[in-house]
């Protein structure tokens, strides 16, 4: 907020005055205020305030609000507001320095948001719990009108003027920010308007050694989430300390899991899929080999072509990888792509039998990575071919055991990257957009969702037509079924 | 063998149908003579439905058991209630919650008379030290509304371990402290809230239960996001080990069983909890550290190393440095570190249990697995070729608990591996 433009900073001043006429116009009712209750109820709101949970992504959970309720079912407006702004006074992080402005902007929400809710309470016919000394359970359901609008009143306000701010500041629309603001909070008010109204009741009929009672369970609640949150963060670590670890000395993958990871990444960069699930992304691509384990040495690194029975095993990794990998929660995402990372286009792949777009989108971005890495890598019965040579094998492949739209984008981010000469496929690609139609209809998407597909399906960008290649080019089915060089 | 499972049974049953009896004497003696009003009827249909809804939202723990909120709701209606009300609530409550988890006539009637008993001892202690049923004030009653809820938990721990009685032996004393070292936070947790519930039922009646309902449903909620994550965790180490299992031409699920061999022997020597926790973790990834050792220029290290110290098995070190990475792991690294070293090291220093508890399950599975021998030993002569250690690898105390718990056991360890597919 240090550099935070004019406009904020106008909005700031201009709540801070109007919220000095509201106190004023409440101030001239002469109150006397009940100092000491202001003080123990202030020091929970700052004691929930204090304790509450930052969120990883954005804000914060804390309870302050179930206290100010609380507070608006027990006292006078004037009151409450002095009591809400000790919930300013921690949002402040002195440590950080905020600057003045970000003091008055929550301190005037802080005013605005319980007073208003405060006045709308007795407004809608509301009484104080302390002159009724109590609420019996013949108050019941009337009372829930004036409880509601208060809160209600409160939660608008409150999303209202800091949204307002935030649309400010990144100079975005206040009102989608306030809208999404509110609908966020809504869960949490439910929660804490009734248990602010149990604070309140105990206060009256038990004194206020009752509300250190409540604080018990809500303490379990916050440890546990605390606890949670941490371990969710260490298991995260855990798994991927681990698997690296198997990884790293699972030496016969792995040079080529790594290239293969970093080849989907890219690609699925250029694929936009969702950034926050790049990790995940890459954690199937660095394991889709892994069933490789399960597999004799012998036939791993045999040096000359293998036998048909030698490549019956082979197959199994897919299953393997699979089966080692189903119960772990965190890679459940991810499993779809060891399973079938050697399934084809046009279904004559193996780990399943499935085809076109029944594959993973996924399973198909790495199985077109893994054959380019396999290809521009040695064999010791083969040289390694140049990238252009395996860009355009891949190109021939493509419809057949590709997804054309993959092999496109996988191309082209080739090219981007500096890894092809441009043009140096041109025409490949050019053919490849004509025959997409026709090709493409032929398998049927599975009735299965695939968030990633959808994602996609939206970036996808039309296919050029009308280049004037007609489809003199066939694709060789049979030749690509014992591909050598699938067999690393 | 089956013949001693079916005396086991028997003895359980017998167990159960004589808790059950002494509760419903218990409440037939509470309830006859004693005129109902409308509203405790009333107040008995709410709190028995609270009480199931309270049994069915409970959270069962990864490492077996379960926690429910039930006894709040005990608590709160003995605070609240004449005994007889109270007593009717357990008494319908649990028919209810039994009906919803379609419990056995047998086991329902055994748990009624638990509670029956504890209940009963619980609020006499309650009256004698001042309490007022039906008017709770906090400051007064602070004493013996903690008095009631330690009676009984302590009722509830005696009963179950004498139902464990039946099952093996048991030492009452030192597995009743145990016992209350894992339930004891989560009672200390629902007293308050028991205490809670019987001031706002008091002046709101049900509707101080309602507004109650979301602010328990959140605490309920974020314990049980705990818990699952633990689950979930745990499940996850699980299939690592299977990783690490193919890794090591081991049938899959071969760790697993380990772990539940080592884990066992634990328990009978006494331990609980977190170190429980850890050499189940231990024993799941213990050869971590060998998964491809030949290749690496890492393994070379520690080869040239062993050449020199050929006592030193370097997987151990290796297995322990990467457990040590993980923050969660730390207890199990130092497990990991010894589970093939002799009980008193060189310098006469013992290592923990749990790595001599690992050492001896691995041992044993080893063994039984044909990996260290030609053949495959039978359980006999498995026990019998680690006795020739005792003394020197192992403690001849942990080969009696092996023994002990290879007796009690009656499925897997009888035979000895069945290998799978891989």
């Amino acid at each position: 907020m240090e550099n935070s433009p004019k406009s904020v900073k106008i909005y700031s001043i201009t709540l801070f005055l109007l919220s000095f006429v509201l106190l004023f116009f409440m101030g001239r009712a002469g109150l006397k205020l009940p100092w000491i209750e202001i003080a123990a109820f202030g020091f929970l709101v700052w004691i929930a305030e204090f304790f509450g949970i930052d969120l990883p992504k954005v804000g914060a959970i804390s309870v302050s609000f179930a206290v100010i309720f609380a507070a608006i079912l027990l006292f006078d407006p004037l009151a409450v507001i002095l009591i809400s702004l000790f919930a300013a006074i921690v949002r402040l992080d002195i440590k950080n320095k905020t600057s003045p402005f970000r003091w008055i902007l929550n301190a005037s929400i802080a005013i605005f948001d319980a007073g208003l809710a405060a006045l709308f309470y007795k407004f809608a016919g509301g009484v104080s719990l302390i002159t009724k000394s109590g609420l019996g359970s013949s108050d019941f359901p009337a009372i829930l009108i004036p409880l509601f609008l208060s809160a209600a009143v409160y939660l608008i306000i409150n999303s209202a003027l800091g949204s307002i701010a935030i649309g400010l500041y990144l100079n975005t629309s206040p009102f989608r920010a306030w809208l999404a603001n509110a609908k966020r909070a809504i869960p949490g008010y439910l929660i804490l308007a009734p248990l602010g109204l149990v604070i309140a009741q105990l206060y009256v009929t038990n004194g206020i050694s009752a509300i250190a009672l409540v604080v018990v369970p809500l303490l379990i609640a916050r440890e546990s989430f605390k606890a949670y949150m941490k371990l969710r963060s260490a298991y995260g670590d855990t798994v991927r300390a681990l698997i690296a670890s198997i990884e790293a000395k699972n030496s016969y993958t792995k040079g080529h899991s790594e290239r293969v990871a970093d080849y989907v990444e890219l690609a699925a960069r250029k694929m936009k899929f969702p950034e926050n699930e790049m990790d995940l992304i890459k954690y199937g691509a660095l394991l889709h080999d892994l069933g490789k384990i399960g597999i004799p040495r012998s036939i791993l690194c045999k040096p000359s072509q293998l036998t048909a029975d030698e490549y019956e095993e082979i197959k199994k990794h897919s299953d393997i990888g699979a089966i080692l990998l189903k119960d772990i929660e965190l890679l459940k995402n991810v499993l779809p792509v060891v399973e079938s990372h050697h399934e084809y286009y046009n279904g004559m792949g193996y780990g399943g039998g499935i085809r076109g777009e029944s594959i993973p989108l996924l399973a198909r971005v790495v199985s077109v990575a893994d054959a380019f890495d396999a290809m521009t890598s040695m064999r010791a019965y083969r040289d390694a071919m140049t990238s252009a040579e395996a860009a355009a094998e891949l190109l021939s492949c493509a419809g057949s055991r590709f997804d054309r739209e993959v092999v496109k984008k996988f191309v082209e981010m080739l090219e981007e990257e500096g890894k092809l000469e441009p043009d140096s496929v041109g025409k490949r690609m050019e053919i490849i957009c004509v025959e997409e139609k026709e090709e493409n209809q032929k398998f049927e998407p599975s009735g299965k969702e695939d968030p990633w597909e959808k994602e996609f399906k939206k970036n996808k960008s039309k296919p050029k037509n009308g280049l004037g290649i007609e489809a003199g080019f066939e694709v060789k089915d049979d030749l690509l079924i014992i591909d050598d060089w699938d067999l690393e | 063998m089956r013949e001693r499972v079916r005396l086991e049974e028997n003895r359980l049953r017998m167990m159960k149908i004589i808790i059950a009896a002494i509760g419903l004497l218990i409440y037939i003696l509470n309830i006859r003579g004693l005129p109902f009003e409308l509203i405790d009827f009333f107040n008995i249909l709410i709190f028995s439905a609270l009480y199931a809804l309270a049994d069915y939202m409970e959270v069962s723990l990864p490492q077996g058991g379960t926690h429910s909120g039930a006894p709040t709701i005990i608590i709160a209606s003995l605070l609240l209630f004449k005994l007889p009300v109270a007593l009717s609530v357990a008494f319908f409550g649990n028919i209810l919650s039994s009906i919803i988890k379609k419990r056995t006539i047998l086991n329902l009637f055994s748990i009624n008379g638990e509670h029956m008993l504890g209940m009963i001892f619980s609020i006499k202690l309650f009256l004698a030290m001042g309490g007022k049923v039906g008017d709770v004030m906090l400051m007064r009653d602070v004493v013996s509304i903690v008095s009631l809820a330690f009676i009984l938990l302590l009722i509830d721990v005696l009963l179950e371990q004498i139902m464990l009685m039946a099952r093996g032996p048991v030492v009452i004393a030192r597995d009743t402290i145990g016992a209350f070292q894992i339930v004891g936070p989560f009672y200390t947790a629902l007293v308050p809230i028991a205490a809670l519930m019987a001031m706002i039922f008091k002046s709101l009646n049900i509707w101080g239960v309602a507004l109650f309902f979301p602010a328990i449903y959140i605490v309920w909620y974020s314990y049980k996001l705990l818990v699952d994550i633990k689950k979930t965790y745990r499940d996850t180490l699980r299939a690592l080990s299977s990783i690490i299992d193919v890794l090591e031409n081991r049938a899959i699920g071969n760790s697993r069983k380990v772990a539940e061999l080592a884990v066992g022997m634990a328990k009978m020597l006494g331990i609980r909890g977190d170190e429980l926790e850890d050499i189940n973790n231990a024993a799941l990834l213990r050869d971590i550290g060998k998964v491809g050792l030949e290749e690496d220029p890492y393994e070379h290290r520690y080869r040239a190393k062993l050449k020199k110290e050929e006592d030193v098995d370097a997987h151990n070190e290796i297995g322990s440095e990467i457990l040590t990475q993980a923050d969660s792991l730390k207890g199990s690294a130092e497990i990991v570190m010894h589970h093939h070293s002799p009980f008193r090291l060189e310098g006469g220093e013992r290592i923990s249990i749990g790595a001599q508890v690992l050492h001896l399950a691995g041992r044993y599975d080893d063994l039984v697995s044909g990996r260290l021998t030609e053949n495959k030993l039978t359980s006999r002569e498995a026990v019998a070729a680690i006795k020739q250690e005792q003394g020197t690898t192992f403690d001849p105390k942990m080969i009696r608990v092996l023994i002990n718990i290879l007796r009690h056991s009656n499925s897997y360890w009888a035979h000895s591996l069945e290998e799978t597919d891989y």
